[in-house]
């Protein structure tokens, strides 16, 4: 790896997917206002929010021309953390779950890809890994496996994240 | 600079005079290598891509030398609309003295079967463009404004090719113009992604009056 359009597309999907895990959260928050959950949502949200930020810094310095596909991302991202939520708030946690599990298989990907290249990059990467995992942890502990239909919404979720990865990528 | 790309910048220089009379092929590359005095086959050992990429070169040369000019103007209290349609001009001015041949090159492009390079080439240029005019977008108005510079760029190149009046007055008249349109309709896209961004709040609005 690492030629220099591989290196592009890392910074444009992990962009991308910070986005989305933004309005993901966002989403939640619109329809749980008042809820016992609500801070705890509200800090991951800052945390992804920085995430977004550093990246953006990535595509600035960098020159990387960002997603084309931002304006679904906008929505389907909103769309899909109010649905979740609007299931009732295990079910938004079974979608952090789901959607923070198959964004630490994608960092691992790429922090293996990098190897021994672009230590600063990578250290971004593995500390927002970290954090990406404390989100997972946390949303299990407040029942996300007790979800109605966990293994459904469970999967249903995996998969659209991995196709907004695999899409992101490239577009 | 190294000997080879010295060599390869000049004879995609000396081919530009032969293009308006052979047009882009291989007759005015060897012409190029007869004025230079060197072998024939030196076309082809220094643009082993052909045509193309001496298009390409001169493409990037131009653009490096439109870089170089903007960094000698002062952008900190000029308008982004200035600072575009100043960058414009410098390339047009750029390409003045091979006009001929810049029109000859249009028409190449303008083949369906070299849309592509066109493109290309044409990204590049406005990239740098708003690169150096500081642009930072991160979103979808990342292409919204590439392309709309390059919409603006290619109409005032064809105009330029035939304007004959005073120092292209007539072209920069043109080109403020172009951005004045740009400028209004800018607004458009602007409206659309507004009322998409404002669809989500909508459909959770609704999902908060369904839940019990």
């Amino acid at each position: 790896m690492n030629s220099k359009s591989d290196l592009e597309s890392m910074i444009r999907v992990n962009q991308a997917g910070e986005y989305g895990a933004v309005r993901i959260y966002e989403g939640q928050l619109a329809v749980l206002k008042g809820s016992s959950n609500y801070d705890k949502i509200l800090h991951m949200k800052d945390q992804e929010e920085h995430h977004l930020e550093t990246f953006d810094t990535y595509i600035k310095e960098r020159r990387v021309r960002p997603t084309a596909l931002q304006p679904l991302w906008h929505v389907a991202g909103y769309a899909m953390g109010a649905l979740s939520a609007a299931l009732g708030e295990k079910a938004a946690m079974a979608c952090t779950d789901a959607v923070e599990s198959v964004i630490d298989e994608h960092y691992q990907d790429q922090l293996k890809e990098l190897a021994d290249s672009e230590p600063e990059l990578r250290a971004t990467i593995e500390k927002f890994r970290e954090e990406e995992l404390e989100h997972q942890a946390l949303a299990i502990a407040e029942g996300a496996h007790q979800a109605p239909a966990y293994p459904v919404i469970s999967g249903a979720i995996k998969a659209a994240t991995r196709f907004a990865i695999w899409a992101s990528k490239r577009v | 600079m190294p000997r080879r790309e010295d060599m390869r910048l000049k004879l995609v220089y000396a081919a530009l005079h032969h293009v308006p009379h052979t047009g882009w092929d291989d007759v005015a590359l060897r012409m190029a290598a007869r004025d230079l005095e060197v072998a024939d086959s030196m076309s082809w050992r220094l643009f082993p891509g052909g045509i193309n990429q001496v298009i390409q070169l001169w493409n990037e040369d131009t653009d490096k030398k439109m870089l170089s000019r903007l960094k000698k103007f002062k952008t900190k209290d000029m308008r982004i609309r200035d600072r575009i349609a100043l960058a414009v001009k410098v390339r047009l001015e750029l390409l003045a003295p091979y006009k001929p041949a810049a029109t000859t090159t249009a028409k190449y492009l303008a083949l369906p079967h070299h849309a592509p390079l066109g493109s290309k080439m044409m990204f590049k240029t406005v990239d740098k463009i708003w690169h150096w005019a500081g642009d930072e977008s991160t979103d979808y108005n990342w292409y919204t404004k590439r392309g709309l510079l390059a919409g603006v760029y290619s109409s005032t190149i064809l105009y330029w090719m035939n304007d004959d009046s005073d120092e292209y007055a007539k072209t920069w008249a043109f080109l403020d113009k172009r951005i004045d349109n740009v400028m209004k309709i800018g607004s458009f896209p602007a409206k659309m992604v507004q009322c998409s961004k404002e669809l989500p709040t909508r459909i959770s609005e609704i999902f908060k009056a369904l839940k019990p």
